[in-house]
């Protein structure tokens, strides 16, 4: 089979499980992702990625299900967090916990003209001037 | 070790068969981050079971008694104890500041509900392909396709999904042959549906099934433990990751339902 633009993102044949870690953005826009099985996963900074439209913050479907900090949008509506830090103060503590490492977070917020199919929208979630958080546009 | 580089308009203008395949393609033995896996749960006596739900929905519809609040969610509050609020639970180990800021709100989360679908993991009979017409627990989302529609965190007594994707069935389930083996079939999928509502009215609460659903449960094993989440989280696709657990019962001298007591471990 071909591989696919979505990377391992979208696994090909019966091949290992792999999670994906959301490691940065080069200068022509492309994610880069790190894909390693869960339990082998040992980044030091991981991203979240957002998109933006006219002023609303959205969580896209397919990081729910295929991120490695999986679950954002559950843990947000549980926990009823509004920003980016009170979200990252959580997961660090947690990767502390569980996983005896220490983690931090950055965002990457794609800003969109048409308001972005398959994902949700965070209403009132807002980035604090301490967060690291890359803007992007997107065509 | 492998990376991925995905361009970001690519992403933002995913197609429904890339996302049905991404969606499919996170199906893991390992939890991930913050999700339970079918096993991390032991679940015994003390959470709710099938049979007794049908029960409790028979006793409130030809005698009208209802349940408090309290009792339904007593085995909660003790997982709740366990996990976040004591020096013995799971989460003591947090930053001090993490542990004030969600303790209460975990709570909130299930006490502060309205009410509470409840779904049926059916553990007993395995899962060797992926169907029309019926409903998955995959990865902490139910998942239905019916109509020439993938629904992603469907919810059959409202006949609502958070996510339609069109797609021809030939392709979906193309798709996951050529990614699972029956294994992992077996391993990453369970029968499951939405099969009640539970409503808090002044603090009691009222159950609410799909009585031709009730008579193709009954078919199923009756020790099937069933599972809850917030009504007010139908919004979200991975609604059932890390579940609420209803209190268990069990019939009274008088015959009537009562809340299980034990001194069983949960």
């Amino acid at each position: 089979m071909e591989p696919s633009r979505f990377g391992n993102l979208i696994r090909i044949g019966k091949s290992e499980i792999l999670s994906c870690t959301l490691k940065g953005i080069d200068e022509e826009k492309n994610l880069d992702f790190l894909d390693i099985n869960f339990r082998k996963a040992v980044e030091k900074e991981c991203g979240i990625l957002f998109y933006e439209h006219e002023g609303t913050i959205y969580y896209p479907y397919a990081m729910e299900f295929r991120l490695i900090d999986n679950n954002i949008l559950f843990l947000l509506d549980e926990l009823k967090l509004k920003s980016f830090s009170e979200l990252t103060s959580l997961l660090e503590s947690s990767f502390k916990r569980e996983e005896g490492r220490s983690v931090t977070f950055f965002a990457i917020v794609v800003k969109c003209l048409k308001k972005p199919r398959f994902s949700q929208a965070l209403n009132d979630f807002v980035f604090d001037n301490e967060d690291v958080v890359k803007w992007v546009n997107c065509e | 070790m492998l990376t991925s580089k995905v361009n970001i308009t690519d992403l933002v203008n995913i197609d429904e068969v890339n996302l049905m395949k991404m969606i499919f393609s996170s199906g893991d033995y390992f939890p991930g981050f913050y999700r339970y896996t079918l096993g991390t749960q032991k679940v015994g006596d003390e959470s709710l079971g099938l049979s007794t739900l049908i029960w409790l929905y028979f006793e409130e519809k030809l005698s009208g008694k209802k349940h408090h609040k309290e009792d339904w969610l007593e085995l909660q509050h003790e997982i709740y104890d366990r996990d976040i609020s004591s020096n013995e639970a799971r989460n003591f180990g947090n930053f001090p500041h993490v542990r004030d800021l969600i303790s209460d709100r975990m709570m909130d989360w299930y006490f502060k509900a309205s009410g509470f679908d409840i779904i049926y993991l059916d553990t007993e009979n395995k899962i060797s392909s992926f169907e029309k017409d019926k409903t998955y627990y995959f990865m902490g989302s139910l998942i239905c396709y019916s109509e020439g529609k993938l629904k992603i965190g469907y919810n059959q007594l409202e006949n609502e999904s958070v996510e339609e994707l069109e797609i021809e069935f030939e392709i979906v389930q193309n798709y996951l042959n050529s990614i699972f083996s029956k294994e992992d079939y077996s391993n990453l999928f369970l029968y499951a549906d939405i099969i009640g509502e539970l409503k808090f009215i002044d603090d009691f609460g009222r159950l609410k099934m799909d009585e031709k659903v009730i008579d193709q449960l009954l078919v199923k094993n009756s020790e099937m433990k069933v599972f809850a989440a917030p009504i007010e989280s139908r919004h979200l696709p991975m609604r059932f990751a890390k579940s609420i657990r209803l209190t268990n019962f069990k019939r009274g001298d008088d015959g009537t339902f009562e809340v299980w007591k034990s001194d069983q471990n949960w």
